[in-house]
């Protein structure tokens, strides 16, 4: 009986030695087991902190380059522009030069033609004037000679009629009967001979 | 039958005598008293043309032949066609016989006075003419010398 208590007892140590190294042992794994999360946390902290820092670092370091990039930028647009402009301007020299030869060139030949022209027209001019004061002798000289006709055929229809008259009262005054009768009788055998009677 | 009448009758007026001469003896054919053929026959000038259509009428007949002979007179009459002779002096009876004469039986005669043709004369007849006067001749002649 002894030693059942004695196994009793022994049994009952070793039941609570388990227990104890099971206690012992579960409290050793959450310590165990806080100890590492702390540990894994804090490695993350410490390794996003070093991100962090490596990114803020990059950052300025970016920021930085994107400021003489931009400088560079800058310039390089600047060099490109005045290169831009330059290259224009020099092709509006040569444009303009080109164009002020070419206006030159134009313009002395245009001049060339209008003196040419002007010495042409004058000329022209001269001779229109020429023909004009010729035209107008021409008809002043036509006008004289038809209205020294028409006077001429005037004076001579008056002269006429003037001695018409005369002639026909001489005339008139010195025909007798007989020859009035006789002039008659003619009239008519000359109306008969006309178909008239 | 006519003719005598016809040649007999010489101007305008003596036509327009006859046409008047002729119906006034066609009226009195067919009237009594005072207004028949005979009283009538009575008033009228027994010479020239008026004594030359009485006689006519007379010699024709009586009644509806006289009315015949007097028509046809009227009708030969009427056919009569005048010529506008313009001359310088005014003609008498005699030289316008003459002139009648020339003209024909169916003519008759009218005359206008123009001093200012001279002589000679201007002949207008159907819508002809026929300018034979001295001024004419002389205007001619001038013109033709142009002086």
């Amino acid at each position: 009986m002894d030693w059942l208590i004695f196994l009793f007892i022994w049994v009952l140590t070793g039941v609570a030695v388990f227990c104890a190294w099971g206690w012992w042992r579960a409290t050793w794994e959450v310590e165990k087991n806080e100890t590492s999360d702390e540990k894994v946390f804090k490695r993350a902290r410490h390794k996003a902190l070093k991100i962090v820092r490596e990114a803020r670092d990059r950052a300025v370091e970016i920021i930085n380059d994107a400021g003489s990039v931009a400088s560079n930028q800058d310039a390089w647009l600047d060099g490109q522009v005045r290169k831009a402009t330059e290259e224009k301007l020099a092709g509006y020299r040569e444009m303009l030069s080109k164009l002020y030869e070419e206006v030159k060139q134009k313009a002395g030949q245009e001049m060339e033609e209008f003196e040419s022209a002007i010495e042409k027209g004058a000329v022209e001019a001269e001779k229109a004037v020429a023909e004009k004061m010729k035209m107008d002798y021409d008809q002043a000289n036509a006008q004289v000679e038809e209205y020294r006709t028409l006077k001429m055929k005037q004076v001579e229809e008056q002269a006429q009629r003037v001695m018409g008259e005369v002639v026909k009262r001489v005339v008139g005054r010195a025909i007798p009967l007989q020859e009035h009768k006789l002039l008659i009788r003619e009239a008519i055998e000359e109306a008969r001979r006309e178909n008239v009677l | 039958m006519y003719s005598d009448i016809l040649w007999s009758i010489k101007t305008e007026d003596e036509v327009v005598q006859v046409l008047s001469l002729i119906d006034t003896l066609i009226n009195s054919l067919y009237k009594m008293g005072e207004e028949s053929f005979e009283q009538v026959v009575t008033y009228l000038p027994q010479t020239g043309i008026v004594g030359r259509v009485v006689d006519g009428v007379k010699v024709a007949g009586s009644g509806g032949e006289r009315q015949g002979w007097l028509e046809g007179l009227k009708s030969e009459v009427k056919k009569m066609q005048g010529v506008q002779l313009t001359t310088a002096i005014d003609i008498d009876g005699q030289f316008l016989g003459e002139l009648k004469k020339i003209g024909g039986e169916k003519v008759f005669i009218n005359i206008k006075v123009d001093p200012g043709i001279l002589g000679g004369a201007a002949i207008a007849f159907g819508g002809r003419y026929s300018e034979a006067t001295l001024a004419a001749k002389i205007d001619q002649a001038l013109k033709e010398m142009k002086i």
